[in-house]
């Protein structure tokens, strides 16, 4: 047929505007087409009857047309099979299924049309809500996940009487089982459980754990634990987690058994000889893993050899203190699969294969090459006779790289190493030089993910990921980085503070200039936007703080005891004993709760470039709330924000001040709040009870908000860089002196890397971590509560 | 063997009258009895500081065993007046009378007065005591014009649990100074296990198990927990595993569920258990 012709026949069935039929004519017509594919179409449309779907079947052929040439003819196939079930879902089915067909493969197309054109069969309107539901869904779901999903709702449609409406709203995701089910199914979420897994890190270890999500390995670098942003393992969402909950323990393992606390002298490794044998440089001692491994001529041989021991060495450590926690490593040597057949493999490559699988299970695995068997077998004595300590694992690394050494091949041929390892390998070992990368191991354990959730997830990741990384980097160290310290308004005092160095054991006198500036207000639109989304938080936290304000509290009645006399009752009280029924006995005073307040507190705010981004928004979301919160409760307050660059050029900025009322100028002020370089806590702290020491209250409270160390980068001359131990030690000793003023201090920080300097520096006074920024805004005005309530 | 007490019926005794019939079991961490006889024998007040659960109330037990002192006890709070704690007139019949309170019945009789968790209670009630506290060993009462001078074997003992605490309940300087202050907190490990074994008549195994359970908890203060996990509550599942409950089953309801309502610490806390006990 000609295209004339063709757009004739077109325009009789359908009122779809010309532009609309023109253009799907043209593609028609352009040479991709067969004459049959194009009859075919045709021949789809009339079949239908219905105009509407014909017309909905024309406007979405257009796309098919254009992006999925090669799946027309499913397509129409499919299409016309729903519709002798019902015409509504197909014509629903047509409208989405250009965006279905850009996640999934037209081969998919029948079985997920399949599943709907059963449902269709006991309720149209369900099936409509399926294939609309549809798209949305397989963006982040695969598409078995779907099935189990669709089926799922099949199930309540088929459940009884009342159930079709159910089911329609079940597929309208409507409810919100279905979307759960939907979103997640049995898969646990790294990112749903990470407190808790943090916290048991931290309870069995005793120490800051630091969980980072990577898409599919785990792994330490001593530093911070890395585990896949979700698992599937298993077919429950609690096993799944408790999976999750054995990759902690074996990880933090590491760090507890002193994985990375390698010490060759401790015992009698001749370090010396094996520098000698392989004609290595031998640094001064060895002191890292990294360095042991430098020994050897294939270093990753050797900390292939070696994590498969250490591996091993903490697992029975961990079995040993903790009577139960085999059933969660049990789950974890379930999960193990091999993902390459050993004849896949080099020698090399299969002996360790082999003798990482024994020393998991205790048993040789079956079928093995007997070479590879008898290189195992003489391996395993060593590993098996190995001590308790991780020095104890070098030694037996050193054995039997001794051993393995001697099959050809063995001096290049790297252990199956994955394309992205080796990039992170490079990555991790050389710039931070700490001990050794992520186990390698793991790639192959882990079972199939689904192909459609971990594109999506790698997605995400990479952007998460790619934010971190740029937070992180425009940092101090780099002070090109940093912004200009810009004039602000109305320049004000300069003030001298010392400045403890704990290197002399003595302050250094009047060594830093702190320069009080008042911020420029800009527009009050921040504030007005924080109170707009979150007027729920914000009208609780007000209702909460009211209740405590002194003149709401009422005089009591009819009291045992009290500042006064309750007249009326004690009128009552003599007549009832001259009445001869005494009821009210001595309660005849009235009392008046006494709580008084007298609270003056002070907000410091870190606004160094750490907290550049969602840091310091969050921050200004939080200060909001809490102004709200204390305006309610009627304390008086003040908040400052510091940064600034040298010792000379500490900046302290006034938000707010004591007697400065809480209006447009203020909110403006916290709007335009912005971080920029440094931050040298020490002398804002002091300044800050500088400030307070002359309010009259009888409370006074500082609260110090930070995200992290105190650093200050940028040196003067000949002088110690504000860092490290210094920085942790003048803030520390800057918070005794606050102390010691009458002045409560109280330190809130948010470093979600939670170092260990964190509790040196505020070992005098009473802190709190938030491991999570955004709670900021709800929890700060509990904090206060509780400190002055 | 345990200090649980056995009884059949209720008794009721007159406060100063109530004397700690056998001796409560308390194992000394250092020396801190000697301290207590000695204080008590130069007519020094005491402070006994430390968190919840860490031996506080039964080490007074087992002092006012020891020195066969009756033991009064006043839990104090927010509304605790002056008169709660001295006394107060009550009508009677049509008559006023006047009714001693705890702590005036307790100089009266030369006894122990324990004042706990102090710092709840406000502080124009608290510095009622300041007289008692000094030389003078003085009891004012006001409202009947009389003075009441404490005999020898009178002491007043309050405990006092610092931490995470408002800025307003403190315990100020005129108050604190006046006490001799011995400091309680979780025992050492060995010490800690006996204590359990003792209280609850499990085995030492099971006991060291608990004990480590304790001690991973404390790990978390700070971390979203206010306190960690006290002995009593070590105890406290000791005891319902000795009835036949399974462990895990009895630390949750002793350790877990008391220590927070944070869904998701009590998730770590009972993963820390699950390892622990199979």
């Amino acid at each position: 047929m000609i295209s004339e012709a063709y757009r004739k026949r077109m325009k009789k069935i359908t009122d779809l505007p010309s532009e609309i039929i023109d253009n799907v004519v043209s593609e028609l017509f352009s040479n991709k087409f067969t004459d049959d594919q194009r009859n075919d179409l045709l021949n789809t449309a009339i079949v239908l009857v219905n105009r509407s779907a014909t017309s909905q079947l024309l406007q979405s052929s257009l796309t098919i047309l254009r992006y999925f040439p090669e799946a027309l003819d499913t397509w129409c196939n499919v299409g016309k099979e729903i519709a002798l079930t019902s015409i509504v879902a197909a014509e629903e089915y047509f409208r989405s299924s250009p965006d279905v067909l850009q996640e999934i493969r037209k081969e998919e197309l029948g079985s997920w049309a399949s599943l709907g054109i059963r449902i269709a069969e006991k309720s149209d309107e369900a099936a409509v809500e399926y294939f609309k539901a549809s798209a949305k869904l397989l963006k982040t779901l695969a598409l078995s996940d779907l099935i189990r999903w669709g089926n799922e709702g099949l199930r309540i449609l088929q459940d009884g009487a009342k159930s079709e409406k159910a089911a329609i709203e079940y597929f309208a995701l409507g409810t919100r089982r279905s979307f759960e089910h939907a979103i997640a199914g049995e898969m646990a979420l790294l990112e749903e459980n990470i407190r808790i897994l943090k916290l048991y890190g931290e309870a069995i270890s005793g120490r800051e754990v630091n969980i980072q999500p990577v898409v599919d390995y785990f792994g330490t670098d001593g530093r911070a634990i890395y585990m896949p942003v979700s698992l599937n393992i298993y077919g429950e969402k609690e096993t799944n987690f408790r999976l999750y909950r054995a990759l902690t323990a074996r990880l933090v393992g590491r760090m507890i058994y002193g994985s990375f606390d390698l010490d060759l002298s401790k015992v009698g490794f001749d370090i010396k000889e094996v520098a000698a044998r392989y004609g290595s440089k031998l640094k001064s001692g060895i002191r890292s893993t990294e360095a042991f491994f430098q020994l050897y001529p294939n270093p990753l041989l050797a900390m292939r050899i070696f994590e498969i021991l250490e591996d091993a060495r903490v697992e029975r450590m961990l079995r040993k203190e903790y009577r139960g926690i085999g059933e969660d490593m049990d789950l974890f040597l379930n999960a193990f699969v091999r993902k390459k057949g050993l004849d896949e493999m080099t020698q090399i490559q299969a002996i360790l294969q082999v003798l990482l699988e024994t020393l998991l299970f205790g048993k040789m695995p079956d079928e093995i090459p007997s070479q590879v068997k008898n290189y195992v077998q003489e391996c395993l004595p060593i590993c098996q006779a190995a001590g308790d300590r991780v020095e104890d694992t070098a030694l037996a690394t050193d054995r039997i790289y001794r051993i393995l050494e001697q099959i050809p091949g063995s001096r290049h041929d790297l252990p199956h190493l994955p394309k992205e390892m080796q990039e992170f390998a490079g990555l991790m070992m050389g710039k931070i030089g700490i001990a050794w990368r992520p186990s390698i191991l793991s790639v192959e354990r882990m079972g199939n993910m689904h192909e459609g959730r971990r594109r999506a997830v790698t997605t995400l990741l990479r952007k998460l990921v790619g934010t971190a990384r740029k937070i992180q980097t425009t940092n101090l160290l780099n002070p090109r980085g940093l912004k200009p310290i810009e004039p602000k308004e109305r320049e004000e005092a300069v003030f001298r503070y010392d400045e403890w160095d704990c290197d002399i054991g003595d302050y250094r006198r009047r060594w830093c200039s702190v320069r009080e500036t008042t911020i420029r207000p800009g527009s009050a639109r921040f504030a007005e936007n924080v109170l707009k989304v979150h007027s729920a938080l914000i009208a609780a936290v007000r209702r909460e703080f009211q209740m405590f304000k002194p003149e709401r509290l009422k005089k009591e009645r009819k009291q045992t005891d009290g500042d006064d006399f309750d007249i009326d009752a004690a009128i009552e009280s003599f007549l009832e004993v001259r009445a001869g029924t005494p009821e009210i006995g001595g309660r005849v005073y009235t009392r008046r709760n006494k709580i008084q307040r007298d609270i003056s507190a002070a907000f410091l705010v870190d606004m160094s470039g750490s907290t550049a981004g969602w840091i310091m928004d969050t921050q200004k979301k939080a200060l909001i709330v809490m102004c709200e919160a204390l305006e309610a409760i009627g304390d008086r307050y003040a908040i400052y924000g510091f940064s600034g660059a040298t010792r000379e050029g500490v900046e302290f900025h006034i938000v707010k001040d004591f007697e400065e009322k809480y209006g447009q100028t203020v909110k403006g002020r916290i709007g335009s709040m912005e971080s920029i370089s440094q931050n040298r806590d020490g002398a804002a702290i002091r300044h800050a009870a500088h400030k307070l020491e002359r309010s009259e209250s009888k409370t006074k409270l500082l609260v110090v908000i930070s995200d992290g160390r105190p650093l200050d980068m940028v040196p003067g001359p000949g002088e110690p860089l504000y860092q490290g131990q210094y920085s942790v030690q003048d803030t520390r000793m800057a918070l005794k002196e606050v102390k010691a003023k009458g002045i409560r201090p109280f330190c809130i920080t948010v470093d979600r890397k939670a170092s260990d300097y964190i509790s040196t520096m505020y070992a005098e006074v009473n802190y709190v971590i938030i491991d999570d920024v955004s709670k900021l805004p709800e929890k700060m005005p509990a904090i206060y509560r509780r400190l002055t309530t | 063997m345990q200090s649980v007490k056995y009884r059949k019926e209720a008794t009721s005794w007159k406060i100063e009258e109530y004397f700690v019939k056998e001796e409560p079991y308390y194992r000394e961490v250092g020396n801190e009895r000697s301290i207590f006889e000695a204080a008590h024998s130069n007519r020094l007040p005491i402070m006994l500081k430390g968190p919840t659960g860490s031996g506080k109330t039964r080490f007074v037990e087992n002092m006012a065993w020891r020195l066969k002192l009756p033991l009064i006890t006043v839990a104090c709070h927010e509304d605790l007046t002056s008169s709660d704690l001295i006394g107060r007139y009550l009508l009677e019949g049509g008559e006023t009378k006047w009714s001693d309170g705890p702590l005036t019945r307790a100089v009266k009789s030369g006894g122990i007065c324990y004042l706990d968790e102090i710092v709840e209670a406000r502080k124009d009630t608290t510095v009622v005591i300041h007289p008692l506290t000094d030389h003078r060993r003085l009891l004012p009462i006001d409202k009947r014009g009389e003075v009441i001078e404490a005999p020898d074997k009178f002491i007043l003992v309050i405990s006092y649990n610092p931490g995470y605490q408002s800025i307003l309940k403190n315990l100020k300087q005129s108050t604190r100074q006046r006490f001799v202050c011995l400091e309680f907190d979780y025992p050492p490990r060995e010490v800690e296990v006996e204590i359990v074994v003792h209280e609850s008549g499990i085995g030492e195994d099971l006991a060291e198990e608990l004990v480590k359970v304790g001690e991973k908890v404390r790990n978390l203060k700070a971390k979203g927990l206010e306190e960690g996990a006290s002995t009593r509550s070590l105890i406290y599942a000791g005891q319902l595993i000795r009835s036949g409950i399974e462990p895990r089953s009895a630390c949750k309801v002793a350790i877990t569920n008391p220590i927070t309502d944070d869904a998701e610490m009590q998730k770590a806390i009972q993963s820390v258990i699950e390892a622990v006990f199979p």
